[in-house]
């Protein structure tokens, strides 16, 4: 008996030393060497959740940012609901985006002695309810989800002063564990936090991420929607980090289909049009998009592309309400919400301020709530605890959290990663490429895609298309100045199958522009494809065909292509009207998750679910400037 | 005597003698059966400490006075509540100690030594001990060929070239010395598997990647055993968590050692 006091005796001791003890120095990125031009795409997720969100946390999640990093790295981990999970490859890099917002409130309410919130009914409902049941845990992140979108959370859990100590020791204790795992050369891990502004339930979400390492991103603490609501606040928060430690902070806008056509509003927040200033500054601070993730696509919508027979992809159960499902979203509302429409509103804007603030790349990330970001279709970890691989019916569970009504499980997506081409896995060298737009998203499978484009390819180039792709032109997110003679603008593409996926479809060009009358217009062209196809008179190529099993959850590689590369010229040209174009690449047809869970469980998945899909990444899109 | 030793009240005695000497031999100072509440110095410092932590500012000597018979006045209460087993049969109680008792093991365990790693390494030598390099010459054919032997023959005594048969793909058709998980990477995680059966220095196969089917001549193949120093990050990141992991279940097996369990049978 005495032993075992010692032992617990001590273990307090070690408690009140935690935290004092150093981490070792990790290898120095300086010691990395760049390679000359990106040769290799390095893959990560800039959006992971762990029990430090208060809304994971009450999900039920119990998987710390070590849990984490482990399992980025590879290895197996044990899922909070006892799921013994693994990567088949390792991620290269991982953003942790605790929410800002009340950052490991939940947490430390559970872990309060229950005696210090016998003053406060509120919170001791909600910390009884946490500790009765999973139900209850459940029913009190609705009811967290509800009061930040409604603005009602008690002080504890939004006054910046009450919580900054508990923030601090955190945000400090996260930085040890993010620079244990930062192994440059091999795995990078950022410091980042998600802020989290969600006026009336719309969702105005961004990932925020530092260049630099724990030491200078712990000298502030994670700037949250309970100081401001107005992103331009955020802008000022980077600067001002910046101008303080000389590091560097970008930040991701995320989910705008469910922002009610408020992402990429033409106003600025107190409701005044965007002017130069405000342009410039969210171009600069807003570099990339995260396109896809669990909660859906967000690169267009049908209403929006008629044309666009690929344009339904992860739409279902995200279009029709607000994040917090508080308002239905009209369609007038969704030029506002998806990323094509986006980049066709910055061209007009760019047109009236003489800056484009919508000049982003694309990325895609998870999301995920469970702190373990697989997004195979095959082994989809769900989107939070709650719907973890082992709880059965998952795929057919509505998600009616608070008011969130006619939202299924199936609607989530096993989606997506985030592809960067950078010359070396450092932090540095992953931000400075995220900076100029050289990233690409995916829907989940790794495919490596190239996309060039400048005045002085030929058909010949594909060939060494890489070396070629540098020397005589940009690569994705770069821009190409005014056409000297009229000749159009020329792209070299190329894309590989990931050797774990499915064949590839096609590679598309879309391309975007504004009109001699100032509208703006928007074509898909079907550049290269596998099997024996032909595009027809109004362009539109024959499907690939289906080969998917859904008794099997299988799919054969006999259709479509393992590699796809081309030369393409714009042969709709008008150089003197501004533009862009990115490239969109699609898998064969595979089967989604719930087929899966379906074949696994032995249940039947009704019609309305979505079974089939065709996964694609879309790259950062090439701007043609008239005047530049 | 006999007698007396089946007496209940002496049981209790006994028991209460036992718990109060665990107190006393431990010097715990929490004992909550004890009518003895001891503040001290250091107690009001913590006090301080923390209130002064919350308020940003410093603190009177009413103010402190008054956190202290706070606590008094908690801490009175806080026994009553024990006395009265007020804790017993309330699920939130029950749990919460429970989850504190785990995370006590979750402390921070420090850095280890060289000779602790190598250790490491010993227990653990499929994970560390040795994995492989390679590097090879490859024919990619795509997804389906009829010919494949036919090929392999014609590689091996030359009446075949590789670009007769080669079937373009972007990826090098020679792959530099590279670890298995690059090249896996690469190719899928079941071409290296595949590689580790084949014969070096002449055409084989063909194996299959993700992209399709490939001829492969292994030109070097290397066995390389771990250093320290090569992985001594992620060394120190298993190593901890093994620690934790072990210290967890020592605890708690040693805790669980002197009770006797039993379940009834249930369906």
């Amino acid at each position: 008996m005495r032993k075992s006091a010692q032992y617990w005796a001590a273990a307090l001791g070690a408690i009140a030393l935690a935290g004092c003890s150093g981490t070792e120095t990790a290898k120095d990125s300086s010691q990395i060497e760049n390679s000359e031009y990106p040769e290799q795409v390095y893959w990560g997720d800039t959006h992971v959740h762990t029990d430090n969100s208060i809304d994971a946390f009450g999900f039920g999640n119990r998987l710390d940012t070590e849990a984490a990093m482990r399992f980025a790295k590879g290895e197996q981990v044990t899922s909070t609901k006892g799921v013994e999970a693994q990567l088949s490859q390792p991620l290269d890099f991982i953003v942790i985006a605790d929410h800002a917002a009340a950052l490991g409130a939940t947490k430390a309410l559970y872990n309060a002695p229950r005696i210090a919130l016998l003053g406060d009914e509120f919170l001791l409902r909600w910390y009884d309810m946490m500790h009765e049941s999973e139900e209850g845990s459940l029913r009190v992140t609705a009811e967290l989800i509800d009061g930040a979108a409604n603005g009602t959370l008690p002080d504890n859990f939004t006054d910046q002063e009450a919580q900054a100590e508990r923030v601090g020791e955190l945000w400090t204790e996260h930085g040890n564990i993010i620079e244990r795992y930062n192994e440059p050369g091999k795995f990078t891990a950022f410091m980042g936090f998600e802020y989290t502004p969600m006026p009336g339930g719309d969702n105005l979400h961004r990932v925020v991420m530092f260049r630099d390492n724990a030491e200078k991103a712990t000298q502030v603490i994670p700037f949250s929607s309970q100081q401001s609501l107005n992103v331009e606040d955020l802008w000022a928060y980077m600067s001002a980090y910046e101008k303080k430690t000389g590091g560097q902070m970008l930040s991701i806008p995320h989910n705008s289909n469910v922002s009610n056509g408020q992402m990429f509003s033409m106003n600025k927040f107190d409701g005044s049009p965007i002017d130069a200033a405000y342009a410039k500054t969210r171009a600069m601070r807003e570099p990339i998009i995260e396109v896809t993730q669990i909660k859906g696509d967000s690169e267009t919508h049908p209403f929006l592309s008629p044309n666009d027979e690929f344009a339904s992809y992860g739409v279902a159960g995200w279009d029709k309400y607000n994040l917090s499902a508080t308002k239905p979203m009209a369609e007038s509302s969704y030029a506002g919400s998806y990323t094509r429409e986006a980049l066709k509103r910055g061209l007009i804007l760019e047109g009236q301020t003489g800056a484009n603030p919508f000049k982003f790349g694309m990325i895609g990330s998870s999301d995920t709530h469970t702190s373990l970001a697989d997004v195979r279709e095959k082994n989809f970890t769900g989107k939070h605890t709650g719907n973890e691989p082992n709880v059965k019916d998952r795929a057919l569970a509505p998600q009616n959290l608070g008011t969130r009504e006619g939202r299924f499980g199936w609607h989530y997506l096993s989606s997506g990663y985030a592809g960067v081409w950078a010359t070396s896995n450092t932090r540095e060298a992953i931000f400075d490429a995220m900076m100029r737009r050289e990233v690409y998203a995916t829907t989940g499978p790794r495919m490596q895609v190239r996309f060039f484009g400048g005045f002085d390819y030929s058909a010949d180039d594909v060939s060494n298309l890489v070396s070629n792709g540098y020397a005589k032109g940009v690569p994705m997110g770069g821009d190409i100045k005014a056409s000297e003679d009229g000749k159009a603008p020329t792209f070299l593409i190329s894309a590989l199958m990931d050797p774990e996926s499915a064949n590839l479809d096609r590679i598309q060009v879309v391309k975007g522009w504004i009109d001699s009358n100032g509208q703006t217009n928007e074509k898909i062209y079907n550049v290269v494809w596998g099997g024996d196809r032909k595009v027809s008179g109004d362009g539109k190529l024959p499907a690939v065909g289906n080969t998917v099993d859904l008794s099997k959850g299988t799919w054969s590689n006999d259709i479509g292509a393992a590699e796809l590369m081309t030369f393409w010229q714009d042969p709709d040209f008008a150089a003197d009207q501004n533009a862009f174009y990115y490239v969109r690449v699609l898998e064969i047809p595979t089967p989604t998750w719930p087929v899966y869970d379906s074949i696994k469980y032995g249940f039947t998945l009704g019609d309305e679910v979505i079974k089939i899909q065709q996964e694609r990444a879309y790259t950062s899109p090439i701007w043609y400037n008239a005047k530049g | 005597m006999p007698k007396l030793l089946k007496e209940p009240l002496v049981h209790f005695l006994a028991g209460a003698l036992l718990i109060f000497a665990y107190f006393w031999l431990t010097g715990a100072s929490r004992d909550p059966s004890s009518y003895e509440i001891n503040i001290t110095a250091s107690d009001i410092d913590r006090i301080a400490a923390d209130a002064i932590r919350t308020s940003n500012r410093l603190l009177t000597h009413d103010e402190i006075s008054a956190l202290v018979d706070q606590n008094v006045r908690e801490e009175i209460l806080y026994r009553e509540a024990l006395r009265l087993g007020l804790d017993d049969g309330d699920a939130v109680i029950r749990r919460r100690l429970a989850n504190k008792m785990r995370s006590l093991n979750t402390s921070d365990i420090g850095n280890p030594s060289d000779s602790e790693l190598e250790e490491f390494i010993g227990k653990n030598p499929a994970q560390y001990k040795e994995y492989y390099r390679y590097a090879f010459d490859h024919i990619y054919i795509g997804r389906s060929s009829t010919d494949q032997k036919i090929w392999l023959k014609g590689l091996r005594d030359g009446s075949i070239k590789p670009d007769d048969i080669r079937v373009s793909l972007s990826l090098d058709n020679q792959q530099k010395l590279a670890d298995e998980a690059d090249i896996g990477r690469k190719f899928g995680i079941n071409f290296t598997k595949a590689l580790g059966g084949l014969e070096t220095q002449q055409w084989a196969g063909p194996i299959e990647s993700g992209f399709g089917q490939h001829f492969i001549m292994i030109q070097e193949k290397q066995a390389i055993t771990y250093q320290i120093d090569d992985i001594r990050q992620r060394l120190t990141n298993d190593w901890r968590a093994a620690q934790i992991e072990k210290n967890e279940k020592a605890a708690f097996d040693e805790l669980a050692e002197s009770y006797a369990i039993e379940i009834a049978p249930f369906k």
